[in-house]
């Protein structure tokens, strides 16, 4: 294919560089009916997910806080942080009634709670070395239960997490899950 | 003869732009490298944690070639916008609720200006719809 300045004349070229070129333009009408199929099938599945019917996929090693009034997954709030080129940071808070994971793995940087009850626990020190005897150590539990639990983790996967009541709200500034409590 | 054969790069630049969905594959580009962006935050590289994180490299990776796709050949658009639309969906499920919703609104209006975008010869042609 000839370039467009051997495609036509050269005076063409010197009077109107851009008028025998072929241009585009986006139609109005092709937009909106090309976008509301995927907005009407991204609603159905975000509404799917909140009622529980559909899983999601989460992972990655994000600046989330998981902070969860019980162990069991009811009201549960996730914080993530964002910081933007140009936006600034942006707070994003994804409020879960309930949920449930599988395959769920958190490497915790920091965790508190008020209370934890574990049964059927299981505490593993391995060693290391003969001078360290303890590296990390791992917790397994049949249940978990606790209250006031907040979890800063470094990393986090899970293959599937089905939640209930979901509700997503971005913030400017950074802030944790309280309402309006950004800074 | 040369010279006006040969006019400066902002005419260039912008006879490029408009003969190309320039905004749709931008706004693919970004947004596949906002769903790796979103698993690979204060990462080392090439971290690939679990089914989640592998689709949020794979999908962005898709999505960038679709967004180069459009840019290097507009006449495969249909492809492409279409290819993208689907797969912006996937990633609500399958990738970090897409990307944290903005990777999927990024990749929804490419794939939408991608299939809206209409080539005219300017002259020939102006009101071809």
């Amino acid at each position: 294919m000839l370039p467009p300045e051997t495609a036509v004349g050269p005076d063409a070229v010197v009077s109107d560089s851009s008028a025998l070129t072929p241009t585009g333009r986006t139609s109005r009408l092709r937009f909106a009916l090309a976008l509301a199929p995927l907005l009407v099938g991204a609603s159905v599945l975000l509404a799917g997910s909140a009622a529980g019917a559909v899983s999601v996929a989460f992972a990655g090693e994000l600046p989330v806080t998981v902070h969860a009034e019980r162990m069991s997954g009811e009201d549960a709030c996730v914080t993530s942080t964002a910081h933007l080129p140009l936006a600034g940071a942006v707070t994003a808070v994804v409020r879960i009634k309930r949920a449930s994971a599988t395959d769920l793995t958190v490497e915790a940087g920091m965790a508190t709670a008020r209370s934890v009850k574990l049964s059927g626990a299981k505490f593993n020190t391995p060693q290391v070395s003969l001078d360290r005897p303890t590296g990390l150590f791992t917790v397994g539990a049949e249940t978990v239960s606790g209250s006031g639990v907040t979890v800063q983790p470094h990393a986090f996967t899970a293959g599937t997490i089905t939640s209930q009541g979901v509700a997503i709200e971005l913030r400017r500034g950074e802030g944790g899950c309280e309402p309006g409590a950004t800074r | 003869m040369t010279t006006a054969l040969r006019p400066g790069w902002r005419p260039r630049w912008r006879r490029w732009r408009r003969n190309r969905p320039f905004a749709a594959g931008l706004l693919l580009g970004l947004g596949g490298l906002e769903l790796i962006c979103v698993s690979w935050v204060g990462l080392g590289f090439l971290r690939f944690t679990g089914t989640a994180g592998a689709a949020s490299w794979t999908l962005g990776a898709v999505f960038v070639v679709s967004g180069v796709t459009t840019w290097r050949n507009p006449a495969l658009r249909y492809f492409s916008g279409v290819l993208a639309a689907v797969l912006s969906l996937v990633t609500l499920v399958a990738a970090n609720l897409g990307g944290l919703l903005l990777g999927f609104l990024l990749t929804a209006v490419g794939s939408a200006l991608a299939l809206a975008w209409i080539p005219q010869q300017a002259l020939s042609n102006p009101e071809e719809s």
